[in-house]
């Protein structure tokens, strides 16, 4: 039963039917093969690209006749891709940080600023309000800055 | 003209809807989510604003969200400029959300307008996040014209700023920039003293009581630098909140003697003495900054905004003590208040509207503006099945009042949901203020905390001078006032001994006047008077209590377990009468009986449900 009508308004929040495990299965697969493959090409190895082929057979197998496997498989991936995908933020962002914010901290200590305005107690200014220019235009209520 | 305003992505994300100016429906998602202090975006909140005012598809005419978001985010960096190479975990923590979510909310306002049904080019404004706040406190204020006040955390830069309200007209005077934040100096004290940022505040607050100012000299010369004028700066020396994950640093510990207290330890005198300091500076520093913007605006009526606002203490201090001679405050003074002070800015300040205030009702209509589910409640026992008696007229106050004057707990699901903080007899628990035994089972049985914070009293309007030294209304709860000296109570020399109990729940216990349920420590109450224009059902229901036992007031506190938000529907309701030990249950026009109602298994460990606060 629907008794609270604010959670019936408008379309239902689109449903994602799950793809099926076999379709799932074989486009892993395939994508796998290729991969495999293209690695065989450029560098002319077949150790690699053997264990590859081996994976994507263990996975179109798993998906078509043992689930177990195949949700082995796609649990390792999601927990690969998640540290996969922590490694590169940390790996891009901590330089990031480091250089472009230590840095920009010189500047600022050199030049004698300080965008926070920590001075303490500050005893020489009778007032801390900061006036408030008016708004320029109506238009300024457009922007996200 | 039908304006749709969104607060989100900090903390109590909420939706409103104006049309025309009018306030149709405001609501927070933490409602609908069932996550206290949800800040997702309110998709449901949305959802049901648009449904309350049918809105079709083409009939939105524009959004407002309550802050500059690209303002924000140059505040976030500017704070990494000023403290790297500190600053890297909190750094780690932002970046992440902001690239996923927060840089792209149009796009995420126009995804949940089009599941919505309502087609999503509108026009998109950003009015500044305290100015929001501001709009929020003036618009619906029953003044023509007013100062204004709003005190928070943190918004892109401002913390506090100096307003004038004139008609539709608003324009912001001046601001104290980040770091420099009451706000942040108040949440680093609830953290210090081992409370949950953004929601112990309260305690704190509930605190003080017990305490003596005994560091305030402290606070001064080492903390808070602060002018005639109410401006002031802090010693960032002490605070670790620019840079780290923590509100205080060692140096705060050494100030205080020792570190933090850690989360659900016991309270000491350090901490109480804490609470009591803090309080005192903060409502120093609030009638400081009402003083000068009277002397800068000249005005006679106040309006305030902003989490500092919902600090009822002050609130009552400043009405007493302070230079207006009205006071008015946005019930939804948080964050959540924003998304209606958004839309409001652009109906009245951005569209240039005329605004004509009455100078005696405020248009916020009691804070009353979520769903209602009173037409639905029949349907919803017949097909659950669960038995309950239907009261006809004016049967309803006098058999609900009749359970509450025989020390029955009772929930109250009735009318519109409230916008904001408090619960105000939409969604409450009702109960008698005459029982000596009321707090502590309300407390243990029904809201599985022990407090040191007493319950707060809903009176009728006409009667509340006979109980408070108070004569004014409070619809909101949102002013603290004595309790009137004839109805205190002698102490025993056994309660003089309870009353120096280490433990402080049992020193609220001490009945210290004849309506020992609503009487804090030093005998103050925060007040809620109801008028019968305002909400017919719950003044009804006091003076029926009032008729039966003359006293015409009863205990009002939210209607939730704790952690968990505030129900809405009553299935929250049912589902929350039955895994505590309420006695009744109203529903719409419907009683229920916990003993009639049929064996309630739980599958789960509820109380894992919700992360405590
Ligand atoms: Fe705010």
């Amino acid at each position: 039963m629907n008794t609270w009508p604010w959670k019936a308004l408008g379309p239902a929040l689109p449903e994602r039917k799950p793809m099926p495990m076999r379709v799932k299965a074989t486009i892993q697969a395939v994508v796998m093969g290729l991969v495999g493959f293209a690695v065989y090409k450029i560098w002319g190895h077949l150790i690699g690209p053997a264990i590859v082929w081996s994976l994507a057979l263990l996975v179109l197998i798993g998906g078509w006749l043992v689930p177990s496997i195949f949700h082995g498989f796609e649990k390792f991936g999601a927990k690969l891709a998640f540290w996969v995908a922590s490694g590169l933020t940390w790996g891009l962002l901590v330089p990031f940080f480091y250089i472009t914010f230590t840095f920009g901290r010189l500047v600022l200590v050199v030049r004698g600023l300080d965008p926070m305005d920590r001075a303490f107690p500050d005893a020489g200014r009778d007032t801390f309000w900061t006036p408030r220019p008016p708004v320029p235009s109506m238009d300024q209520y457009r922007k996200q800055h | 003209m039908n304006i749709l305003g969104i607060s989100a992505f900090y903390h109590d994300s909420a939706a409103a809807l104006i049309r025309d100016g009018k306030i149709i429906a405001a609501a927070q998602e933490e409602r609908f989510s069932r996550k206290k202090h949800d800040e997702r975006f309110p998709f449901h909140a949305v959802r049901y604003c648009l449904h309350e005012g049918k809105i079709g598809p083409d009939d939105l005419d524009a959004v407002a969200f309550y802050d500059k978001p690209i303002q924000k985010f140059e505040r976030l960096l500017q704070t990494y400029f000023a403290t790297a190479p500190r600053g890297l975990k909190s750094f780690m923590m932002a970046m992440p959300i902001w690239i996923r979510e927060k840089l792209w909310i149009p796009l995420e306002i126009e995804n949940s307008l089009e599941q919505c049904g309502v087609k999503p080019e509108r026009e998109l404004y950003f009015p500044e996040h305290h100015e929001s706040h501001a709009a929020s406190a003036f618009y619906p204020s029953p003044y023509q014209t007013s100062a204004i006040l709003t005190v928070d955390g943190v918004g892109e830069w401002a913390t506090s700023t100096l307003g004038h309200g004139q008609g539709h007209d608003l324009k912001i005077i001046s601001d104290l920039h980040f770091p420099h934040s009451l706000g942040l100096l108040y949440s680093a004290f609830t953290y210090f003293t081992g409370f949950k940022v953004n929601s112990g505040e309260y305690k704190l607050m509930g605190l003080a009581p017990y305490g003596e100012p005994r560091y305030v000299k402290q606070i001064y010369d080492h903390l808070i630098s602060v002018r005639e004028d109410g401006s002031f700066k802090l010693n960032m020396e002490y605070f670790n909140y620019m840079a780290g994950l923590t509100m205080t640093n060692d140096k705060f510990g050494e100030l205080f003697g020792g570190p933090a207290r850690k989360s659900e330890t016991d309270i000491g005198q350090r901490e109480m003495d804490l609470a009591r300091s803090i309080q005192v500076v903060t409502e120093e520093i609030v009638l400081k900054m009402a003083r000068h913007l009277h002397k800068i605006t000249g005005e006679k009526n106040l309006c305030m905004a902003g989490g500092v606002a919902l600090n009822c203490v002050a609130n009552g201090r400043l009405l007493r003590e302070g230079p207006f001679e009205n006071v008015w405050i946005q019930p939804a003074a948080g964050d959540a208040g924003g998304a209606l002070g958004a839309a409001l800015t652009v109906w009245y300040h951005v569209k240039g509207n005329p605004r004509q205030a009455n100078g005696v009702k405020d248009s916020m209509q009691g804070s009353y503006l979520g769903p209602n589910f009173d037409d639905e409640v029949e349907a919803f026992l017949k097909a659950k099945g669960y038995p309950a008696k239907k009261l006809a007229g004016g049967e309803w106050a006098t058999t609900i009042a009749k359970v509450m004057a025989e020390e029955n707990v009772v929930g109250l699901v009735q009318g519109r949901m409230e916008f904001g903080p408090r619960a105000l007899g939409g969604r409450s628990i009702v109960g008698d203020p005459r029982s000596e035994k009321m707090q502590s089972v309300m407390n243990l049985k029904i809201k599985y905390r022990e407090s040191f914070r007493p319950f707060a009293p809903s009176c009728c309007r006409d009667k509340v001078s006979e109980y408070f030294e108070h004569d004014r209304e409070s619809p909101y709860m949102l002013l603290v006032a004595p309790v009137r000296k004839d109805l205190w109570t002698n102490l025993t020399d056994e309660q003089k001994r309870i009353m120096k109990d280490p433990d402080l729940c049992k020193r609220v216990n001490v009945a210290r006047s004849t309506l020992p349920a609503i009487t804090h420590v030093d005998y103050s109450a925060r007040i809620q008077t109801v008028e019968r224009d305002v909400n017919q059902k719950y003044y009804d229901l006091i003076k029926a209590f009032g008729d039966l036992t003359g006293v015409y007031c009863i205990i009002n506190t939210s209607f939730n377990v704790r952690g968990e938000p505030i129900v809405c529907t009553p299935e929250d309701a049912y589902r929350c009468f039955m895994r505590t030990e309420m006695d009744y249950l109203v529903l719409g026009d419907f009683l229920l009986s916990k003993k009639d109602q049929p064996e309630w298994a739980d599958k789960v460990d509820w109380r894992k449900d919700y992360v405590l606060d």
